[in-house]
């Protein structure tokens, strides 16, 4: 079956070519109709930048710089600025990370949901405020007739979150790209969304790109799973695959610096060492080496491509083979 | 006055914070009140982590910012190091505001965008005269840079140059700059991904074996509070559902509201999700300008009975004494849910 979404060689840059921050550096994947792909990485990594990026909401001084978006047939770096306000909002909707910013101070919570049904539906007056109070009690607002008429600093910030995802899928898009739609909530209520994210998947084949840095979520929600890390995606496959033999040993550190419910008494985490370097310059280089327990020196000097590992399992790593013996992360192993 | 023990850094006792709110434009006249933190009381042990966990909307940043005076208390009283908070002069006010200091749930909203990371570092360092002369300032900065991890050469950048992870750092750096002694950690590292959430966490507990702090420790994520905490308070619209001992409570949770939490919790491995039972919370999230009468979880708790809906539970120790739980059924529990879900 043709995927939703087609990425390939995708770029996207803040400034110039010498200095500037290569955000996203080369980046494919594809999502399937009503699949869930989960993105996770490192802070910066370019997750929120690829995501915006497929709804060309990259600003200034920011630009893409190579690659094609292929969304259901349609190239979406060449379409108009009338054509992709048309599919923003009622194909592919987005749930931006910081809530504060992507709703408006000045309007109440009830105009923000009726305004977008109307542009993009037609909807109008008692209808529309009909539909407001469903998707309001959609994502679980008490008393949301009651609350129609607040604004959003009324609302605490898990609430704020839980509007936003209201606002995105008022018109049923068929991409959502949910930028840490969970990350402030409580995990009973995360639980809920992330059940009403899968039902509405169910409901209308709507396809999910996730994007977090819960583990947790994406062993529990993903089909498929992409690890960013400056810029690039280095590593990416099926969920089962991904968490039983990682092959890069940026995901084995994320695995073990997660702290787990099922082991209390585990004293400290392990970090990865280091800082991540903001993605600058020509790459010719793995970007993770220094910061990486098994680097060689065939690591500083050329770049590992993303490559296949096994079936269903690609890595960008020059040593992918080695991970499990080299990092000891046979399924028991993380497990102690 | 209730004067704290010697060894409690603060004491709430009995607070109230209660937030007026004007009427619906559909329904009435009569302005609603919004009872956020509605009868809290908890001690502060000094050089412990207390984790505080619960709900969106159940009251955390509320109370936090009670503690830091940025809220006005309706009724209750805080006190730090024995002093009434409300009671004290302005002289003294100023001297304890350096002391306690918050690490914002919000990294973007809590620095100026038009400020260079080093002058907000060193603006605190400045306002309390905690260094003299420009030199030692800069120097104060860079340490102060270096010791949350961040290349002192960040200094001249803005906020929006820095990442997520890198602001909320800044954040940390811009609560030591005071030198305090409690930290209200507001969500500190829930925005943050996995690898730096662990630096930022162990970065946490390094700073407060080396100067000796004290941590109120906000946070959703039952994983990151199992592993800071020494003690940990679960809230319930704006009341304590359980507070104990860590272990006691992770172990021997005696509030459906708890075993509910530590049911949700996701774990990083697909096989263990897909075997897992969750408890699934039923019912109407109630509204915190309408709370149930009676319990506050009653709408949702899945062994609730009649007597719930009527007089609200006061905590309970458990047999050991070293947690305590606002629950009737408390006792029978085991027979009625789930310890903990995980497998
Ligand atoms: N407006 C901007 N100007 C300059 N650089 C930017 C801008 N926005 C993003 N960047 C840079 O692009 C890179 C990718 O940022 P992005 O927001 O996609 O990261 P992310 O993976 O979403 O991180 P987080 O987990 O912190 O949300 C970062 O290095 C960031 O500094
Ligand atoms: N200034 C205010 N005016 C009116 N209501 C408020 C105000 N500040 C907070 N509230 C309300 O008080 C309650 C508690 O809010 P608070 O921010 O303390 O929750 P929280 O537990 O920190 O939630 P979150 O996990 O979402 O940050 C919420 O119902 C909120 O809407
Ligand atoms: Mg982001
Ligand atoms: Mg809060």
């Amino acid at each position: 079956m043709k995927p939703i979404l087609t990425v390939s060689g995708l770029k996207v840059r803040f400034g110039n070519e010498q200095s500037g921050v290569r955000a996203v550096d080369d980046v494919s994947f594809t999502v399937g109709k009503g699949e869930t792909l989960g993105v996770v990485g490192e802070s910066g990594s370019g997750k929120s930048v690829t995501g915006l990026s497929l709804i060309r909401l990259i600003s200034k001084p920011g630009r893409v710089v190579g690659g094609s978006i292929d969304f259901d047939g349609r190239d979406i770096l060449a379409m108009s600025d009338s054509e992709i306000r048309d599919v923003r909002g009622r194909e592919i909707s987005m749930i931006f990370q910081d809530p504060m910013t992507s709703l408006n101070p000045v309007l109440t919570i009830g105009r923000q949901i009726t305004e977008i049904l109307e542009v993009q539906e037609g909807m109008r007056g008692g209808r529309a405020k009909a539909r407001a109070i469903e998707l309001l009690s959609l994502v679980g607002i008490p008393s949301p007739e009651r609350r129609l008429g607040d604004y959003p600093h009324h609302f605490s910030g898990g609430m704020r979150q839980r509007v936003m995802i209201a606002i995105a899928v008022a018109c049923k898009p068929r991409l959502l790209i949910a930028d840490e739609p969970t990350t402030a909530l409580d995990v009973t209520i995360q639980a809920q969304i992330l059940d009403i994210l899968k039902n509405l998947q169910r409901e209308f084949g709507m396809a999910l790109i996730l994007i977090t840095h819960d583990l947790g979520v994406v062993a529990g929600m993903a089909d498929r799973i992409a690890v960013m890390y400056g810029g690039r995606i280095v590593e990416q496959g099926s969920t089962d695959c991904v968490f039983e033999e990682p092959r890069m040993p940026y995901t084995v550190g994320l695995l073990r610096s997660t702290p787990r419910l099922d082991r209390p008494d585990e004293d400290r985490l392990t970090p990865i060492r280091g800082l991540p370097a903001e993605p600058v310059g020509q790459a010719n280089f793995c970007r993770f080496a220094p910061r990486c327990d098994i680097a060689q020196q065939l690591c500083l000097r050329e770049a590992p491509p993303l490559r296949q590992v096994r079936p269903d399992h690609m890595a960008a790593c020059h040593f992918a083979e080695d991970v499990p013996t080299l990092l000891h992360t046979s399924s028991e192993a993380i497990a102690l | 006055m209730r004067t704290a023990p010697p060894e409690m850094i603060a004491s709430i006792s009995d607070l109230h914070v209660h937030f007026p709110v004007r009427s619906p434009f559909l329904f009435g006249k009569s302005p609603g009140v919004v009872k956020a933190v509605d009868g809290v009381s908890f001690d502060i042990r000094r050089g412990e982590t207390l984790g505080l966990v619960g709900e969106s909307g159940c009251g955390k940043t509320t109370i936090g910012r009670a503690i830091l005076q940025l809220n006005a208390i309706t009724s209750g009283s805080i006190s730090f190091n024995g002093e009434d908070l409300a009671t004290s002069s302005p002289e003294a006010m100023r001297k304890l505001r350096r002391r306690i200091q918050l690490i914002f749930q919000d990294p973007y909203a809590s620095l100026n965008p038009r400020m260079s990371v080093g002058r907000a570092i060193a603006e605190p360092i400045r306002l309390h005269n905690l260094r003299q002369g420009e030199a030692a300032i800069t120097d104060r900065v860079k340490e102060l840079l270096s010791l949350v991890g961040l290349a002192p050469t960040y200094m001249s950048r803005y906020p929006h140059e820095f990442s997520g992870g890198q602001r909320q750092r800044i954040g940390i750096a811009r609560a030591l700059a005071c030198e305090p002694d409690l930290i209200v950690c507001d969500e500190p590292v829930s925005a943050l991904d996995v690898s730096v959430q662990a630096q930022v966490v162990n970065l946490l507990q390094d700073l407060q074996a080396r100067l000796g702090l004290t941590y109120l420790f906000i946070a959703h994520g039952l994983s990151v509070i199992q592993h800071i905490s020494n003690r940990v308070a679960v809230m319930y619209l704006g009341r304590v559902a359980e507070i104990g001992e860590r272990r006691e409570v992770y172990a021997n949770p005696r509030h459906p509201y708890t075993r509910s939490l530590l049911s949700a919790v996701p774990i990083p491995d697909p096989k263990v999700e897909r075997a897992r039972r969750r408890i699934v919370l039923q019912g109407e999230l109630p509204s915190p300008l309408n709370p149930p009468k009676g319990c506050r979880f009653v709408t949702r708790c899945p062994i609730a009975v009649a007597h719930c809906a009527q007089e609200a539970p006061p905590l309970t120790p458990s047999a050991s004494g070293s947690s305590m739980a606002a629950c009737w059924r408390s006792s029978e529990i085991d027979d009625l849910l789930p310890r903990f879900a995980a497998t």
